[in-house]
């Protein structure tokens, strides 16, 4: 038989997601050396928008939730491939088959470092989800182990809360997509153009028909770093390819989202045992007063239904 | 962003098979298994020592030695099957090295192979980068040729693949006249009998963009020639 019935209503749901989504931020710095082409980025993102609906399935929907770009800062060290004349095989009478060296004209393995601002250049990338609601037992980590249930409900922590024990109702993500990082054509571009910019440094001072020459050895710089590098997409879907899978870097976004909304969010709590009539003070017709009027809350458990998310408990026989 | 280019080797217009440099070799075919005693020459003057096995089964039926790493003594000793061919070429720099080969147990003046004086079981080799006409030169004889590199055509996004190495035969056969060859393409000169063989740029290309006069922005513009 149910004791506690409380409700939370579709707003207040929404005001809670709301109030998570504009103090959520995310930032992140890493780099990986994927053979010859290191690759390193740094992020920050805000979230914005997103609706929240209350679904007679039991859960809580999650849409159109956009992520916000504050930065997207990428390098790309590639280590651009040798540019060599000579060598080949030529059958010489009396001598045989012979294979012939090859020079290069670079002096060493030459790289070259590429900055690019990503951020205006990431396509609009949703995040959607379903959440169930689950009670979880909550017992303050700084509560000492001496402290019995009364004197934890009157001692507070630094922030004001209670070291009393409470159930509390959090929404646990079932669910979690997100659109793929998917760069512009432009990525490709400014790729190509700082290549070429290579290129040119590299050969200034050579004659016209040197430069000539070894610019038409290379073709396309940046068919040629991608064929040497074994890049089989263009630019722009490769650098997609890296953020989404080798970084992984949605699967870090989500995965923080999921783990902070659930876990350092919830919609309601209440103490445990929960007080139902205040403590009075001394009196002329009470001397001693009244001690306040503890009841054990087991067994929560939370609904949801288009309206509202409702909270039912029995009132358990001790504590 | 770093890269230097090896001016000294892609700038070279001058080639000399008795003083090797980048972008040539010189070859030689070993007949018989056993121990020959090399030497890299510097200025005439004997600068290192090498030896060559020939004969182990092991071994490749090619070996390229790289006598500047001989110079940098990264190495002093190599092998390769007989018959086999021996590659001598320099990698790096700009010192004119000769090299020339004997049996072990011959008679120290004995060679069987100069860079200076090629045999029949010899060749070298030039991959010539600057447009222009060079002259070959095989000293010791009258006859000179003539090679004329084109310049290559160079299109935008086109990429461009220099022709094979091309087989090019003494003067006697064709003295005096005009090969056409592609822009760094290699080429073997071959039964060069007791020959050093020379080429040098006798006649650079035009550049193609030297212009007297250039549509440029609207205008019509002028450019001093360079």
């Amino acid at each position: 038989m149910t004791h506690v019935r409380v409700a939370v209503s579709e707003a207040g749901i929404q005001q809670v997601f709301r109030n998570f989504v504009e103090n959520f931020t995310f930032s992140r710095s890493d780099s990986n050396d994927f053979g010859r082409i290191e690759v390193g980025y740094e992020l920050a993102l805000r979230l914005t928008g997103g609706s929240i609906d209350l679904s007679d399935d039991g859960t809580v929907k999650l849409k159109e939730l956009d992520i916000l770009w504050d930065k997207l800062e990428g390098s790309i060290g590639f280590d651009i491939p040798a540019v060599c004349v000579g060598g080949g095989c030529v059958d010489i009478p009396f001598v045989g088959p012979i294979c012939l060296p090859r020079w290069c004209i670079f002096e060493a393995d030459p790289d070259i470092a590429i900055d690019l601002d990503l951020a205006p250049l990431v396509g609009r990338s949703e995040i959607s989800g379903e959440f169930a609601p689950e009670v979880r037992n909550f017992r303050h980590p700084q509560r000492p182990a001496t402290m019995d249930y009364i004197e934890a409900q009157t001692t507070k922590d630094q922030d004001g809360e209670t070291f009393a024990d409470k159930w509390r109702v959090h929404l646990d993500p079932r669910f979690l997509d997100a659109d793929p990082i998917d760069f512009a054509d432009r990525v490709a571009d400014l790729i190509d153009e700082a290549l070429n910019a290579f290129v040119d440094v590299a050969l200034g001072g050579l004659p016209g028909w040197a430069r000539d020459l070894i610019k038409g050895i290379i073709g396309n710089i940046s068919d040629f770093v991608r064929n040497a590098l074994d890049i089989v997409d263009d630019f722009d879907e490769w650098l997609s390819d890296i953020f989404n899978f080798s970084f992984g870097i949605l699967d870090l976004v989500l995965d923080f989202f999921a783990s902070k909304f659930a876990d350092e969010n919830h919609i309601l709590q209440f103490e445990n045992p929960l007080q139902i009539m205040e403590p009075v003070a001394p009196t002329a017709e009470v001397p001693s007063g009244l001690i306040p009027v503890k009841v054990p809350i087991k067994d929560p458990e939370a609904t949801i239904n288009t309206n509202e998310m409702i909270v039912t408990a029995t009132v358990g026989a001790s504590l | 962003m770093r890269a230097k280019v090896d001016r000294a080797t892609t700038l070279q217009n001058q080639f000399d098979s008795g003083a090797l440099t980048p972008l040539c070799t010189v070859i030689h075919r070993i007949q018989e298994p056993g121990l020959y005693q090399g030497e890299v020459l510097s200025d005439s003057r004997v600068a290192d020592r090498f030896s060559v096995q020939a004969g182990p089964k092991e071994a490749g039926s090619q070996v390229n030695i790289d006598l500047a790493a001989i110079r940098r003594m990264q190495r002093e000793s190599f092998q390769v099957q007989a018959p086999g061919a021996v590659v001598f070429f320099v990698s790096r720099g700009t010192e004119g090295l000769a090299v020339r080969l004997r049996r072990a147990g011959t008679r120290a003046e004995d060679f069987e192979f100069d860079s200076r004086e090629l045999g029949e079981n010899d060749a070298f080799t030039t991959t010539l980068l600057q447009p222009g006409t060079y002259e070959v030169e095989m000293q010791g004889r009258r006859e000179r040729q003539h090679v004329q590199v084109r310049a290559a055509a160079r299109g935008e996004q086109q990429r461009y693949v220099p022709p094979a190495p091309i087989l090019i035969r003494q003067p006697g056969q064709q003295g005096g006249s005009i090969s056409e060859v592609g822009q760094a393409q290699t080429l073997v000169f071959q039964e060069n009998t007791g020959a050093r063989v020379k080429v040098r740029l006798t006649q650079p290309a035009q550049e193609t963009q030297v212009r007297g006069v250039e549509q440029r922005a609207g205008k019509i513009g002028w450019r001093k020639p360079q």
